[in-house]
């Protein structure tokens, strides 16, 4: 029998022996050289955090506007400032090497999203384009191998995109920021709970969310990838509904219809119930992970069927 | 010889329409089993389901006794297989392909990947990208991945498209000498009958669908010949044939008589003309050559 880690092996091949992946490589470390660079032209001295926040406490309390060059959300509870001087928690700013991480990983995550969009949209595709899928699937192998073994990759190569991601965020704005490294805890509102938690453990957490969204959006670029053998048309559509989403509530939410919900692109993003600030106020993270699941087991069954059924013609 | 391919009433329906009509065959181990047709008789077709690329509507085939159909993992193991043109990963090198290969099947050494390497001639050259390679050495690093799993059977659909004329006699000399050296099973597929004629031991020729010719190359005197009798009465000997041999197909061609028969009929044939009181000036063989029946089937002549 074959073992499975070959066709897994095979499969990593033909992604990272390939230009594109490098290239991918190469504009992630770019937008974060770029980020770094703008955060590090404008970084200052926060050794008086403590006098900065208690500024912006009393300004807050005092209803007054905030200081323009407040690093602070404007509807963050002096409550907030009050936990982190008592605990001696600097703010988690953003010209500090876990401040410029929590920042960037917006962008950052949306560009990896992007990219693993585009593998997983393409990885059934181009076996057809390139006509090297007449001798993939003449091998002594169960085609839902081949195409588990595909579906791995794309999520392998996801858990290393964003570990790379990671590591090159904290080298570069390391370099840039001179490791400065910042606030070693976390600190938000929930409610009206504040929850402290470790630098680490939060990021763990964004990571976690990430990977999810990844795996999500990867497995329906994948799916249309198998259905129509196009990476295009797969690419393109994944990533118009990636960020068509909070468009698509819009208008779902202004026609006061409830379906919006039950998208799975509205659930992908899981980190929201941390913090507490998912915009579709009725829905849980249990409800998400159940909408998300629902949504991946039909992602793959179509998938997995359509390969297994499908007679190759050209 | 022993049969390493069995097909058995395979059967191709798409969309209500049969592709491939019941064919039933085997291929023995040292043959090379030529697939004749007109383009769009359904050789892909049918050689794409013994690959197990399509799904077979009705009927199997069985390689080494197992079953394309329920046994792909144990079947597929004893084929090697050509679709078309061998289409390699174009960003990665000659060996990079074969080990991506190699990994595919089970048992296979890094020794016997170096073997078919040297054997298609290709050890210089197999750390380059095959982006770099010539068609004619795509073409045997093609032959390398079919052969790498030290196959006993080969699946060559049109092999030779898109050779000049010196990598088609070298690919031929090669099938040759596997067939004859190490005892494969090769069946490839050809809409020219001339390539055909030179490699292979025995032809089927398929058309709409269907077998309608199986025939030896090299083997004539098993087969059904054409024989023509020169006579003097020639409608009255015809009708006389066709009343007392109905087995026998006879038809006029001129002022000949022509019959189809095996060699062995030709005594019985005379003594029945002439025992009637027909006159019998000549009788000559003629065999029917491939070309003739491949024609035929193809529609290419008139007749």
């Amino acid at each position: 029998m074959i073992r499975a880690w070959q066709l897994l092996h095979n499969e990593m091949i033909k992604i990272y022996k390939r230009k594109m992946f490098w290239i991918m490589l190469i504009i992630l470390a770019g937008i974060i050289v770029l980020l770094a660079a703008v955060v590090a032209k404008d970084a200052e001295d926060h050794s008086n955090w403590r006098q900065e926040l208690q500024k912006e406490m009393t300004a807050k309390q005092s209803n007054d506007s905030p200081p323009d060059d407040s690093l602070m959300m404007p509807n963050e509870d002096p409550a907030l400032y009050q936990y982190q001087l008592d605990h001696n928690i600097p703010p988690l700013y953003g010209d500090t090497v876990f401040g410029f991480m929590n920042m960037s990983h917006d962008i950052t995550f949306v560009i990896v999203t992007v990219f693993i969009v585009i593998i997983g949209g393409s990885i059934v595709s181009q076996e057809y384009s390139w006509g090297t899928i007449k001798l993939l699937l003449i091998r002594p192998i169960h085609r839902w191998k081949i195409l588990l073994a595909k579906f791995l990759a794309v999520v392998v190569t996801g858990v290393v995109l964003l570990l790379i991601d990671l590591a090159l965020t904290f080298i570069i704005s390391g370099i840039f920021l001179g490791f400065d490294m910042g606030a070693d805890r976390y600190v938000y509102m929930k409610g009206n709970h504040i929850h402290d938690v470790s630098i680490l453990y939060h990021f763990l957490q964004l990571f976690g969310s990430a990977l999810v969204d990844l795996i999500i959006m990867g497995a329906f670029a994948f799916m249309l990838s198998t259905l129509f053998k196009n990476n295009a048309l797969a690419i393109g559509l994944s990533v118009f509904l990636f960020f068509a989403g909070p468009v698509v509530v819009g208008i779902l939410s202004s026609l006061h219809l409830d379906v919006a919900k039950y998208l799975f692109f509205l659930n992908t993003d899981l980190y929201q119930y941390v913090e507490g600030t998912h915009f579709l106020k009725d829905t849980t993270l249990g409800f998400s992970i159940a909408v998300l699941l629902v949504y991946f087991i039909l992602f793959m069954l179509v998938s997995f069927y359509t390969f297994a059924k499908r007679d190759v013609t050209d | 010889m022993s049969a390493v391919v069995e097909v058995r009433q395979l059967t191709k329906r798409i969309k209500g329409k049969e592709i491939v009509k019941d064919l039933t065959f085997d291929i023995h181990s040292g043959e090379v089993l030529g697939f004749l047709g007109p383009n769009g008789a359904g050789k892909t077709t049918t050689m794409r389901m013994m690959l197990g690329l399509m799904s077979m509507s009705e009927g199997d085939c069985l390689i080494n006794g197992y079953s394309v159909k329920t046994r792909k993992e144990e079947a597929l193991q004893y084929v090697g297989g050509i679709v078309e043109n061998p289409e390699m990963y174009k960003f990665l090198s000659g060996y990079d392909n074969l080990m991506h290969y190699k990994r595919m099947h089970p048992n296979v050494s890094e020794d016997r990947l170096h073997q078919v390497t040297a054997l298609v001639g290709l050890t210089d050259a197999i750390k380059r990208k095959v982006k770099t390679y010539s068609l004619g050495m795509r073409q045997r690093l093609g032959i390398a991945q079919a052969l790498l799993h030290n196959p006993k059977v080969l699946i060559l659909d049109e092999p030779t498209n898109g050779l000049d004329p010196a990598g088609i006699r070298e690919l031929r000399d090669y099938l040759r000498k596997l067939a004859k050296e190490e005892g494969l099973a090769i069946f490839i597929s050809s809409h020219l009958l001339s390539e055909v004629e030179l490699i292979c031991d025995r032809v089927l020729i398929l058309q709409k669908g269907q077998i309608i010719d199986s025939q030896s190359v090299r083997e004539p005197e098993a087969e059904i010949l054409e024989i023509a009798f020169e006579v003097d009465k020639l409608e009255e000997a015809a009708a006389l044939l066709r009343s007392s041999l109905p087995d026998i197909a006879v038809k006029t061609h001129g002022e000949q008589l022509v019959v189809e028969a095996e060699r062995e009929a030709i005594p019985a044939v005379n003594r029945r003309l002439v025992e009637n009181g027909i006159g019998v000036y000549g009788i000559q063989t003629v065999r029917k050559s491939l070309e003739e029946r491949f024609l035929e089937a193809t529609g290419g002549r008139a007749e």
